[in-house]
């Protein structure tokens, strides 16, 4: 015994001595944190993105991705000051106290700096910086994956099919109504016919009526929902919008949306689909594992949300169908909120004050949003990776493996990918609408800006009564709707629907409304929306 | 002379008591095991298999392994938990034989101080800061240095079987011009055997199952433990499929970029491979420890 | 004779040895409080956080320097209006639990010891002590299944005749605390039965023979003889589950909670964990961990003068 544990000590130290991976002569090395990125846990020189970043830059990253809790260790480094060089985190509340604390460079002015020359004055567009400056004080983040007409101008469309394909998917919108194409050519029914609340309600009756199977005789659930979710994914996603409900009074305050008619009408829809058996408690536990096992298998006839828990397989589109949105017994007007101001970054890089090279910081995120840059880390290296097929590239067979592989790098920085960029290489064509489009194309829908209800990052959290009466309404919701819905009468619904709504403003979220409605006025009147309910 | 095997009806109803224990222990280990066999995307769109894998696949096991990183790591948790194993052995129980003791002066003094480590704690962001400041932020110390002591819930199991142990042998050893010193190491020890097993397979498997440690006091990936390079290897896994589908916060532009990951893994047979592999030595090292869970260890040295 | 018995009278040794036995039992005592003084101690600085407006991007001088909240934390852990629910279930879980756990434990124990065969019992310890391996996740994924609609229970019961129809048991609210309490049995008793078999084998065999003469069997043996001997070690064992009333398995009530049994699944720890969740909260979550340790080490002087009352033994 005593021997082998001399040899495990002994083979332990010599693995901790093992040499690092080689530092290159003359490169700087920089902290970088980050909430989510697809890369390996060293700065690999070996391979080419790597190799390229640095050499281009001089730059070598010590990469800190915390399993979990990232928002926790960042915050004990703040505490003992130790910030890293660059820190890319989509925790929007972080990311304001870290601007308010005045921890983070103005990029503006890091950029004047170091790096005067920089490919960002020009190629960063304007309506997004005055987005990013409205949000935080100043353009203190460099933003991931945002949304931005100005990007069209700069970097524009590889061709004229994909510009297309752009435009016409402007409105697609992942929930939706999704009925299974097999059970519904089984029994006859063309899903254009189904255009009204009680259309639907039919349907579903003759799923139920029809007693499916799926090819393994196992039997079909007639409908599902987000399970456990229900409330956020469904309600929130789509039944709100099919039966018209936004989150304002008829004078256009803002109010939580569970407080309007129109959502009522929709719990109401689906207590009714309960109370002819369709949906069921079992519905309402149900994680996703196994709602995404039930529906690829073919045991779900009619599935009501976002069309990303069921896999994103392009085949996927096939299977599925939408009626698109379909008009409610009460005749209201279906809406889609689109948020036409600037989705404003899922990562957000900031350098650090106390970083001790901010030169290299620059000249590191400079290189890493310019067009080589982007190329080198999102598609590879020519040739080997990807070739130009005229204006757009084509990705290799030996290119597409190594997307988000974690071990080259390819398709890893999440923090530098630019939703646009692609669109200016890649060629998309519109073959067929997919079944989530349907619902922008029906005639009745009515588009309304849902950017006044973007509520700014730690504007909530700083005020701890109304963080506290979040928590606190929030976990009521949950608790209390899934047992509304399963109300066993139209009465029993009414009176556990009132009775909720008497708690919640017992809570408090009356104030929390009001609390918010500054914001959302705030919002409205910089846009120039008017807030009025469509409904 | 061979003894009759007695079957009286208790030994029948034991061995089927027994059984159903085992079958209702190993069921779920099995579980994870062909379900770690099983091919990731077969997993996601068919459910979790029961019996046999339906689509046999090695590929999550060799994500596991694959990355060189994970030698590393298991040198650093190997060498780790073998320290602060032995370490805590010999700081505890000696902790615990000197508490043990009813003539040690001060011992209401040294049991507030225990009860009051055990219960109340400053929480992280004091015990990052010490350590911080104490230098051994990022260091393969800080894995060593804090666990030197195994904590006062240790000295109290030590304590109630020192107790135990009768009197006369102190006497003796007393009278004999013995140090504590020496009671301790040449009595003591060896008639605790059975206990310091129990709290060895105890703390070695804590060690071994840390991973707090690394994630929040370390942030150099040379210092991982085996336990934090798999939760990091299983959750990047599983929060891509998360953003994927979280509706709320994200443009269709993330999704739109983030591809799905094709493969033959999937969050849930990484995470059941993973954890297999790192359950495997703790597994293996549990019946060397039962050894000591013999009768009669104190058997002859009264007599004698 | 190793057995845990209560400590008789010592004879006190003569005065210069006195002082030279003190002194090597603190220098005994010495590494262990040290490293409690400064690892466990020092930190308690910490604490100051429960009491004022810190945010984690004053720095930690910040900790010393922020104003103090006039004990607005704690009346936030105490105000959430589900405060009452929270503590009944957690209570709820942890005392049915431990009272339901520590037995089966323990007789599994003394089961395990009557096994003769050394082969075989060691096959059992080593199975039995598998599924604490697993974590949480798996687990209870696995448990969700089993208990679903369609899923080996009810197929079970339907095929025993006991109920007509399946029913989808982790939406029954009044269920909860069975399944929570049943699996956390399943997974641990194996681990939780170490301590005893550890005490078990330290009981003199020649009791045993005594028992043996006098005409006696295994259950007089059980009863007379290894009870008697492991009560030092129950206690120990049921004093610091006392004192850990207020503290649940978070990972696993996380895993089996769902929207339709809430009401008896929400814990403290949950809403200490949401609360967590928010940023500015490291407030929050040291306030509730300081009232959760003070209940603590109340329950456990409570306990362990209990203890000494029934059965004479105790932690100090």
């Amino acid at each position: 015994m005593k021997k082998v544990t001399c040899w495990l000590l002994l083979l332990s130290l010599v693995t901790l001595l093992l040499p690092a991976f080689a530092v290159a002569e003359g490169t700087v090395t920089l902290e970088w944190f980050m909430d989510y990125a697809a890369l390996p846990s060293k700065w690999n020189l070996e391979e080419p993105v790597f190799a390229g970043i640095t050499q281009a830059t001089g730059v070598q990253c010590n990469i800190n991705m915390p399993a979990e809790d990232a928002s926790t260790k960042l915050n004990l480094l703040m505490i003992s000051r130790n910030l890293p060089d660059i820190i890319s985190t989509s925790d929007g509340d972080l990311r304001s106290e870290l601007i308010a604390a005045g921890l983070v460079w103005d990029l503006d002015e890091l950029l004047q700096t170091y790096v005067p020359e920089s490919h960002l004055f020009a190629n960063f567009p304007a309506d997004l910086k005055k987005n990013i400056i409205d949000r935080d004080g100043g353009w203190y983040c460099y933003p991931s994956h945002m949304n931005s007409e100005g990007y069209e101008s700069i970097w524009g469309y590889c061709d004229e099919d994909t510009a297309e394909f752009y435009k016409a998917t402007k409105y697609d919108n992942r929930n939706s109504i999704f009925l299974r194409k097999a059970y519904l050519d089984q029994l006859g029914i063309d899903v254009n016919t189904i255009r009204t609340e009680q259309d639907l309600m039919d349907v579903l009756q003759s799923f139920n009526d029809a007693g499916l199977t799926n090819t393994s005789g196992a039997s079909v659930y007639t409908m599902m929902v987000n399970g456990d979710q229900t409330v956020w994914l469904t309600m929130d996603g789509i039944i709100r919008n099919t039966f018209g409900a936004m989150p304002l009074t008829d004078d256009g305050q803002y109010q939580s949306i569970f407080y309007t008619d129109e959502y009522r009408d929709g719990a109401s829809f689906l207590n009714h689909c309960a109370q002819k058996g369709f949906l069921t408690e079992t519905h309402l536990i149900m994680d996703e594992e196994t709602l995404v096992s039930l529906a690829n298998s073919g045991r779900v006839a009619c599935y009501i949300g976002p069309f990303t828990t069921l896999g994103s397989g392009a085949d996927l589109n096939d299977v599925w169908v939408s009626p698109g949105a379909i008009t409610p017994d009460s005749g209201a007007t279906p809406v889609l909120p689109y948020n036409a101001g600037m989705y404003t970054g899922w990562l957000n890089t900031m350098v650090s004050k106390d970083a001790k090279d901010p030169a290299a910081c620059a000249r590191f995120i400079d290189y890493m949003s310019s067009r080589e840059g982007m190329l080198l880390h999102m598609y590879g290296v020519e040739g080997v990776d990807y070739t130009w097929d005229g204006p757009c590239l084509v990705r290799t067979e030996e290119g597409m493996g190594k997307i988000e592989d974690g071990v080259t790098g390819i398709w890893g920085f999440y923090a530098f990918q630019d939703a646009y960029f692609p669109r200016s290489v890649e060629h998309r064509s519109l073959d067929k609408m997919p079944p989530t489009m349907a619902y922008s194309l029906t005639d009745n829908v009515v588009v309304y800006d849902a950017s006044p209800f973007d509520i700014p990052a730690g504007y909530v959290s700083e005020n701890e009564d109304m963080a506290f009466i979040e928590i606190e309404t929030n976990n009521y919701l949950e608790a209390t709707l899934p047992k509304i819905l399963l109300a066993p009468d139209d009465q029993t619904f009414n009176d556990q629907y009132d009775a909720f709504l008497a708690e919640m403003t017992r809570l408090g979220r009356k104030d929390y409304d009001a609390y918010l409605n500054v914001k959302v006025q705030e919002a409205a009147e910089k846009r120039g929306i008017e807030l009025k309910p469509v409904n | 002379m061979k003894r009759l095997k007695k079957m009286d009806l208790f030994t029948i109803c034991n061995a089927l008591i027994m059984t159903l224990v085992v079958l209702l222990s190993v069921y779920p280990l099995y579980y994870a095991v062909i379900n770690s066999l099983n091919d990731g995307t077969d997993t996601t769109n068919f459910g979790m298999v029961q019996l046999w894998p339906r689509q046999f696949s090695l590929d999550s096991w060799r994500m596991v392994v694959k990355d060189p990183a994970i030698l590393t790591a298991l040198g650093i948790t190997a060498s780790r938990t073998i320290i602060v194993t032995v370490c805590q052995l010999i700081f505890t129980s000696m902790f615990a034989y000197a508490f043990s003791r009813p003539y040690l002066r001060f011992r209401k003094c040294y049991a507030a101080l225990g009860f009051m480590s055990m219960y109340i704690s400053g929480g992280i962001v004091a015990t990052f800061l010490l350590l911080s400041k104490m230098g051994l932020y990022n260091t393969y110390w800080v894995y060593i240095i804090p666990s030197l002591f195994g904590g006062f819930y240790n000295v109290i199991i030590y304590t109630s079987n020192f107790r135990g142990i009768p009197d006369e042998l102190f006497e003796s050893a007393q009278l004999d011009g013995a140090s504590e010193y020496r009671i301790f190491f040449s009595i003591v020890l060896p008639l605790s055997k059975a206990v310091i097993a129990a709290l060895a397979v105890f703390t070695i498997v804590g060690v071994w199952n840390d991973y707090t440690t690394s994630l929040f006091y370390t942030s150099n990936t040379e210092l991982q433990t085996l336990q934090y390079y798999i939760v990091k290897l299983v959750r990047s896994e599983a929060a891509l499929e998360q953003i994927v589908k979280d509706n709320s916060s994200l443009s269709s532009e993330v999704f739109a970029l983030l591809y799905g990951r094709n493969s033959s893994i999937s969050a849930r047979t990484l995470e059941l491979a993973a954890m297999i592999i790192a359950a495997i030595p703790m597994i293996a090292i549990y019946p060397f420890a039962q050894k000591f869970f013999t009768k009669g260890v104190l058997l002859g040295s009264i007599k004698g | 004779m190793m057995q845990m018995t209560i400590s008789k009278k010592p004879r006190k040794p003569a005065m210069r040895n006195e002082f030279r036995r003190q002194t090597e039992l603190h220098t005994m005592l010495l590494p262990g409080t040290v490293m409690m003084i400064v690892f466990n101690i020092i930190p308690l600085f910490g604490l100051i956080i429960a009491f004022t407006n810190f945010k984690a991007t004053m720095g930690w001088e910040g900790i010393f320097t922020s104003q103090w909240n006039n004990f607005r934390n704690f009346r936030q852990v105490f105000s959430s209006s589900q405060f009452g629910p929270m503590i009944r279930n957690t209570l709820g879980i942890n005392l049915l639990g431990q009272f339901i756990s520590i037995p089966m434990a323990i007789l599994f124990a003394l089961l395990l010891n009557e096994i003769r065969s050394p082969r075989r019992k060691s096959f059992v310890q080593t199975a039995a002590y598998l599924p604490h391996f697993l974590s949480w996740a798996i687990f209870g994924g696995l448990i969700k299944n089993l208990l679903s609609a369609d899923g080996a229970m009810n197929q079970l019961l339907m095929g025993m005749h006991v109920i007509g129809q399946p029913k989808e048991w982790m939406a029954d609210a009044d269920c909860f605390w069975t399944i929570c309490i049943a699996s956390g049995l399943i997974k641990d008793l194996g681990w939780s039965a170490i301590i005893y078999l550890a005490a078990i084998s330290g009981v003199d065999p020649t009791l045993y023979e005594v028992v043996d003469i006098d005409g006696g069997n295994r259950y007089h043996k059980m009863r007379h003889v290894t009870l008697p001997a492991i009560l030092p070690t129950v206690m120990v064992m049921i004093i610091f589950a006392v004192s850990g009333m207020l503290n649940n398995n978070f990972t696993q009530i996380y895993v089996l909670q769902n929207p339709l049994n809430m009401e008896r699944s929400n814990v403290i720890d949950s809403y200490i964990y949401q609360i967590g969740m928010q940023q500015f909260q490291f407030g929050i979550a040291t306030a509730a961990g300081l009232v959760k340790s003070v209940f603590a080490l109340l329950l456990l002087v409570g306990a362990n003068w209990t203890s000494k009352k029934l059965t004479n033994s105790g932690l100090f």
